[in-house]
């Protein structure tokens, strides 16, 4: 890892939890990176979420980002798989 | 619970049985003439399934800033004079409640909008998951 990379965790629920057998997983993101290359990136990272990513949103420190929204280090990412309260 | 005459908006997320009567009596407000109260209760058969129980799971500090937001939006558009959302996580068996909204306001077209509205919301932004778990012994999170 470089100064230009860093480590992070996404929080995983339900059925992403369930799919990839862990409440987290660690991405090495590089500089700039942004909503949507965190989602690609755990496409490739666990091949098992792939169906179910097209439907998830990720959050950052606990708000709905777009796909364009910059990853700053220290962030609290979160994958949301649809949800279904009530 | 503890509303008091300060607070219009109180949500929750609890691990025990939601009671009607405590969120019925933070409704009162003397100027509130229509008082109302949605439970959503675990139900038995869906479809040709039938279930034994639910079980709900939340990301907790995200889902209350939802619910919070979505309250105090209500709260605001219907001129509310008390809102309260109050939703279950863990196991939740038949008849059971997952989610209490209430609300209070001057007459009634206010309160019956701004539920539904706020049901529709909750189901659509909140994070919050359910977990089916069958008769027959299988288990799904619901995806709708």
């Amino acid at each position: 890892m470089t100064d230009s990379q860093s480590t992070i965790e996404v929080a995983m629920f339900a059925a992403a939890q369930a799919l990839v057998g862990s409440d987290s997983v660690t991405l090495t993101l590089p500089a700039g990176a942004t909503a949507g290359e965190v989602l690609v990136q755990l496409g490739q990272r666990c091949p098992e979420l792939q169906g179910l990513l097209p439907a998830c949103r990720l959050a950052v420190d606990l708000q709905y980002v777009a796909a364009d929204h910059l990853i700053s280090p220290g962030a609290q990412l979160a994958l949301i798989p649809p949800v279904s309260g009530g | 619970m503890q509303p008091n005459a300060e607070t219009r908006v109180v949500v929750e997320l609890v691990d025990g049985p939601i009671e009607s009567e405590p969120i019925l009596e933070s409704l009162s407000d003397l100027d509130a003439g229509a008082h109302s109260l949605f439970l959503g209760k675990t139900r038995r058969r869906t479809a040709d399934k039938e279930t034994d129980h639910l079980v709900y799971d939340a990301y907790r500090p995200m889902a209350l800033a939802e619910l919070r937001r979505l309250a105090d939006a209500a709260a605001d558009r219907w001129q509310l004079k008390r809102v309260v959302v109050i939703h279950r996580l863990g196991r939740v068996d038949l008849g059971e409640a997952s989610i209490a909204i209430a609300a209070s306001s001057g007459h009634r077209r206010e309160v019956f909008e701004a539920i539904p509205w706020l049901l529709d919301e909750i189901k659509s932004d909140v994070p919050i998951w359910k977990q089916e778990h069958w008769s027959d012994g299988l288990t799904e999170w619901v995806h709708p």
